[in-house]
């Protein structure tokens, strides 16, 4: 090691020693991601919600409206909590938020059932709601379904038809889902796999705009270029290698809690995924440096890492997809690392796609290792002046 | 009689206080640039970017390919009715799996459609066939939407098929020899099943939350750094009154998020078409308590947590949890008890809540009492508990006054 690399190593050391002097850096790299992954992977531990508060308008009264109701309940998504007499009633207790949906059966259902006279259910679900109306919507419509279905094979047995015959009558055509990757259709696997790595992104941003800020703040700066020897470059290495570090094991840690202990999709092993949480730390620091670059006064530097940060989860794709967002929100999510994993995910975790796929956001990744370049004589100077303005 | 005097003349002087502090405030927070990004930038841009992210909808003809080993009119038909759909276009048609497959790894389709070599000879032959759906998982609303059209057009097929096999039968018989019971399905106060209808109150309700602790707290922050012992007031006399205080700088923050809040609930709903039943007193008496819960709740955490730019690290992160928290997303009902006693400390879950029934669910305020209560609750506890973080900053601050007064006094007196 040379004399001047030894600056880095005097950096790296008091880095370290503030991390213990001062709580705020190990709260911020390690407590809130760790609160974060305890709270999203706790709140949807059962993958898809269950026993949804649903209602039914039984107008009817019969055997057949009991046992329709019946079999709704049986359905594991929903939980039959009300049965109203009027649909003004479920339509208040749906204005209430008690219920999320509920289907009506009007009167002379069974009669009229029985006598070919097409009575009809029909079925309301609260779609301000998206997650709990889609799943009801689901076990509402299944259930009308089944009713239709059993009127229908009464009638085919009536007629003598044998069992195979029935299913072909009842049902030609059958369409047989296979959601690649997530079967469970777990809303877990859905959300974790990039929520938390979009929390990570958020920090890791944060954090190193803070970093540097503060020193500059703290009037420290100068005596940081000191002993990097007026070299910004060695300064930011072992200013933020401490960091780097622990944030990489944090996201570490988070991956094998996720693939490992919670069993979620991994087609190509851990390797790729280690990858590219490696490369999302670093570009997420290069990305923050660029930040307090820009605006070298420590609230305005954390300020828009903050607001550039947030916008990171709409623009990650896994909520509303990017392709349908207009075009300059599809350019524009390019610069969030945290798309590119994401994208590293779906090609390599949760597809079995080839390795080559995925390259391009490798790259990217790398990418953006070389924008703290177009700050570095900026910041070298707001370091060497480090005056602050309140 | 001099008691009663005195009283009215503290009262009075309090008042002169209150509205010396407010204008100081005021020109406070007009002249850090942060608490005005905070304050005005978030939440009159990020509603409008946030809308904008959202505005398309629903996704339109996502691309799926089919594999059609059937190739027969029967098979074709069932592609023609699935192109048909608004949800799905076929954009390909594959020879095999893996060229399908190419193309999912490709980004060039979200979905596959298999159709079995016997497709049509035993739909001849009165036989059930059964079309695999292969979809892309990364994200719901494309398997949402894929499966939506799935399910639609392989209806419309068996409806299809089955009066085919009724030869001469009126439209009345057919349709109640597949059909004994009808079923309709009502999509409520979100009619188009769109996704910034469902998600935008949940995050125009966040950005007046967050826009308001993070204003407050880096406020707080200024004012522990100019101070020499960091303390939330300076030191001057007509400070040294916790209620004075609490009322000047609450005031301050009131009438800022008022207009704020005009900006997000109604004219920024008013831009995008976003549904808005509420009335727009019942939405003002709704949001009273939830704007001073959120000033309260930021004024006791500027107590707890010191230093100017902590609360950018501690606030940002918690929008995405409490956006969680809210159910909108992941359903309240399914929401472990003990996160949902946790959410229930944060004025944005009953917001959300209530907003969401007044505003998408033509609620009435009379509906939301529940969250209205919750929301007063929250507002009483946070003013109590502000009070205390006040009052203690405000002692601390005479004691040192007095410590100062003594000292004077003694080296007067030698």
């Amino acid at each position: 090691m040379s004399k001047k690399d030894y600056g880095i190593w005097k950096i790296f050391r008091r880095e370290c020693a503030r991390f213990v002097s001062r709580p705020v850096y190990l709260l911020c790299i390690l407590g809130i991601p760790l609160f974060c992954i305890i709270f999203f992977t706790t709140l949807m531990w059962e993958g898809a919600p269950e026993r949804l508060p649903v209602g039914v308008v039984d107008n009817d009264h019969s055997n057949v409206s009991r046992s329709l109701i019946r079999t709704l309940n049986s359905m594991s998504y929903v939980d039959v909590k009300y049965v109203f007499e009027s649909y003004t009633d479920a339509r208040e207790a749906m204005q209430q938020n008690d219920i999320y949906a509920f289907m009506t059966i009007p009167e002379g259902f069974e009669n009229k059932s029985m006598s070919g006279k097409q009575p009809e259910i029909a079925v309301f679900t609260n779609d301000a709601y998206y997650v709990a109306g889609g799943f009801s919507y689901k076990a509402l419509k299944m259930t009308a379904a089944l009713a239709n279905g059993a009127i229908l094979k009464g009638v085919m047995q009536g007629k003598g038809a044998y069992e195979y015959q029935m299913a072909a009558k009842l049902q030609p055509l059958v369409l047989e889902t296979n959601p690649l990757g997530n079967p469970w259709i777990s809303y877990s696997i859905f959300l974790n796999n990039i929520i938390l790595p979009c929390i990570l992104q958020l920090m890791i941003m944060l954090m190193t705009a803070y970093a540097i800020g503060t020193e500059i703040k703290e009037g420290h700066s100068r005596r940081l270029l000191v002993l990097s020897n007026r070299s910004v470059f060695r300064l930011l290495l072992g200013k933020l290698l401490p960091q780097t570090i622990l944030f990489s094991l944090m996201g570490f840690v988070l991956q094998v809690y996720l693939y490992g202990y919670l069993q979620f999709p991994l087609e190509h092993g851990i390797l790729p995924m280690m990858a590219a949480m490696f490369l999302m730390v670093i570009s997420c620091q290069s990305i923050g440096v660029l930040m307090i670059g820009i605006f070298p006064i420590l609230r305005l530097g954390m300020s828009s890492a903050a607001l550039f940060g947030v916008i990171g989860f709409s623009l990650a794709g896994f909520s509303f997809p990017i392709e349908i967002m207009y075009e300059p929100f599809q350019w524009l999510s390019n610069l969030y690392p945290a798309r590119h994993y994401f994208m590293i995910y779906k090609e390599q975790a949760l597809n079995p796609f080839p390795i080559w796929y995925s390259l391009s956001n490798y790259l990217w990744m790398t990418g953006f290792l070389l924008l703290p370049l177009i700050v570095m004589p900026r910041l070298k100077r707001e370091l060497f002046k480090q005056h602050y303005k309140a | 009689m001099t008691n009663k005097e005195n009283l009215k003349d503290a009262i009075i002087h309090g008042f002169h206080d209150m509205a010396f502090i407010w204008i100081e405030e005021f020109k406070t927070i007009f002249r850090d640039k942060g608490a005005m990004i905070f304050l005005f930038l978030l939440p009159l841009g990020y509603p409008i970017l946030y809308s904008l992210i959202y505005n398309p909808e629903v996704p339109r003809d996502i691309p799926v390919a089919v594999i059609d080993n059937s190739r027969t009119t029967l098979s074709r038909q069932y592609c023609r009715m699935l192109d048909g759909t608004p949800e799905v276009k076929v954009v390909s048609y594959a020879a095999n799996m893996d060229e399908a497959k190419a193309l999912q790894a490709k980004q060039d389709i979200f979905g596959i459609i298999e159709i079995d070599r016997d497709f049509e000879k035993n739909i001849m032959r009165s036989e059930q066939v059964k079309v695999q759906l292969y979809c892309e998982m990364y994200s719901l609303l494309y398997y949402r939407n894929i499966l939506m059209a799935g399910t639609n057009v392989t209806a419309a097929f068996n409806q299809y098929v089955q009066e085919q096999g009724l030869p001469g039968a009126t439209e009345k018989q057919l349709s109640m020899s597949v059909s004994p019971v009808k079923s309709t399905c009502i999509s409520m106060f979100n009619p188009a099943g769109g996704f910034a209808t469902f998600i935008m109150p949940g995050v125009l309700v966040l950005v007046i939350q967050q826009s308001l602790m993070l204003a407050i707290g880096l406020l707080a922050g200024t004012q522990r750094d100019r101070n020499r012992n960091h303390h939330l007031i300076p030191m001057n006399r007509r400070y040294f009154g916790t209620l004075r205080v609490l009322f000047g700088k609450s005031l301050c923050f009131f009438p800022i998020a008022v207009l704020t809040s005009f900006w997000t609930m109604v004219i920024v709903p008013h831009i995008f078409n976003f549904v808005s039943m509420a009335h727009i007193i019942d939405l003002a008496v709704f949001m009273l308590p939830f704007i001073l819960a959120s000033i309260f709740l930021g004024m006791t955490l500027s107590g707890l947590i010191r230093g100017r730019e902590l609360p950018m690290l501690f606030y940002v992160f918690m929008s995405i949890p409490l956006i969680f928290l809210s159910g909108i997303s992941w359903p309240w009902t399914a929401i472990p008890p003990f996160w949902q006693g946790f959410a229930r400390l944060f004025p944005s879950t009953p917001a959300i809540q209530g907003y969401v029934q007044l505003n998408s669910c033509g609620a009435s305020l009379a509906d939301v009492k529940p969250y209205l209560a919750n929301l007063w609750i929250q507002t009483f506890c946070y003013f109590v508990t502000a009070f205390i973080v006040y009052r203690h900053q405000v002692k601390k601050i005479t004691d040192e006054v007095d410590e100062k007064v003594d000292y004077i006094h003694t080296h007067q007196q030698n």
